[in-house]
């Protein structure tokens, strides 16, 4: 019988089509991926079974942590808007170069006492200085003179003049004590913010109860 | 003029074996896909009760639908049905997150006797969660009550100031 001739072919193939989507692919996450901000303390966020994906605009967040609260809110412009008027209630006046600064400085806790001594700081001692800030001060008794409730009113009221509705994510660590979500929970509802949302940590749904 | 021995003009390939770049790439997108999708955080969304609203003209809840939980200290949880009109009768009883004696249990338990109670007509078999967190119960205990309201579909609950009878009442638990 005649051999059948199988042509003999190489097994190796041409990879670089491959390695361009796996780098493209590479860039593409490498852009959207956003690096968390610095914080100026750990925060651990207890877990719950809740899978809503926490939205990034339009958002304040206070993070509680201790008897502390920080507050953190997006969009630069603003930030230095709710800095001047709370300038002008307290009685600070900001210089261009720390509107610019307070702008980029993400989570802070400083009372408007501490604020300038905060915004004139070298970058390099910043961060130090901002963990050390007591928090923004919440005096429930005298809500005139509460600057956690000025800071949220103002910036809620800046945001509804640009037509923006305003959500308050609460993040606060595992060991706050209740006492200080309570402070945080009145100043809210004392302007008529009874809705609000906790941030939490991906955790399984138990899986007993499918019974 | 002296010239470069090519070796015989034996031709070196210019391709290279591009397997370990690709792993490397694979290896990499994996890393960023994994990190943007988790470290997203995720929100539980809670309504407190108004406080404007004017409390006379709400119809009050019957009592069998009700279970009250307090959130003590050192993650305890203390609880007793009804919603505490009469503090010398109420049984307040202990029970913890997790383990033997959990609240998910209680919350449960709570839910099949309301929703087959007879004497509740078919609009009322719905479970009412009350939550009274104590000052001394931290953040953690709160998110893990609301989880437990999700995890055991209450429809129905609020978290409520502490009543000082209701504080007396813990304190007489913790003594026996």
């Amino acid at each position: 019988m005649p051999k059948v001739k199988i042509p003999r072919k190489s097994t190796t193939i041409d990879m670089t089509a491959m390695c361009d989507v796996a780098f493209l692919l590479l860039t593409f996450f490498m852009l959207t991926t956003k690096f968390r901000p610095p914080e100026p303390m750990t925060v651990d966020t207890p877990s719950s079974i809740v899978s809503m994906p926490k939205p990034d605009k339009n958002m304040i967040l206070l993070t509680m942590k201790d008897n502390r609260v920080f507050l953190d809110v997006d969009q630069q412009q603003v930030r230095v808007q709710a800095l001047e008027m709370m300038g002008e209630k307290y009685g600070v006046k900001f210089t261009k170069q720390e509107e610019v600064v307070f702008s980029n400085l993400g989570t802070f806790g400083a009372p408007m006492a501490n604020m300038k001594q905060l915004l004139s700081a070298g970058a390099g001692d910043r961060d130090a200085l901002s963990a050390q800030m007591p928090g923004v001060p919440r005096d429930t008794a005298n809500f005139d003179k509460c600057e956690l409730f000025d800071w949220i009113l103002f910036i809620r009221q800046i945001k509804q003049s640009n037509e923006n509705d305003v959500k308050i994510a609460i993040r606060g660590d595992v060991k706050t004590p209740y006492s200080t979500v309570k402070n945080v929970i009145d100043i809210l509802q004392k302007q008529n913010l009874n809705q609000f949302s906790f941030v939490t940590d991906l955790e399984a749904k138990p899986s007993t109860l499918n019974k | 003029m002296a010239e470069i021995n090519t070796g015989g003009g034996k031709k070196v390939s210019t391709r290279i074996d591009l397997t370990p770049m690709v792993d490397l790439g694979f290896l990499l997108v994996t890393f960023f896909m994994v990190t943007t999708t988790f470290s997203k955080p995720n929100v539980m969304e809670l309504a407190m009760p108004d406080k404007t609203e004017d409390v006379s003209k709400i119809t009050p809840v019957k009592e069998s639908r009700a279970i009250t939980l307090i959130l003590g200290e050192k993650d305890r949880v203390y609880y007793y049905h009804g919603t505490g009109q009469d503090p010398e009768n109420t049984k307040v009883e202990t029970a913890y997150f997790s383990g033997e004696k959990s609240i998910r249990k209680v919350i449960l338990q709570h839910k099949a006797d309301v929703m087959s109670n007879p004497n509740l007509s078919a609009k009322e078999r719905e479970p009412i969660v009350l939550i009274k967190p104590d000052s001394k119960c931290n953040f953690k205990n709160v998110v893990d009550v609301l989880d437990e309201m999700k995890i055991c579909d209450i429809g129905i609950y609020a978290i409520v100031d502490i009543t000082a009878p209701e504080k007396e009442m813990i304190k007489n638990v913790k003594e026996e």
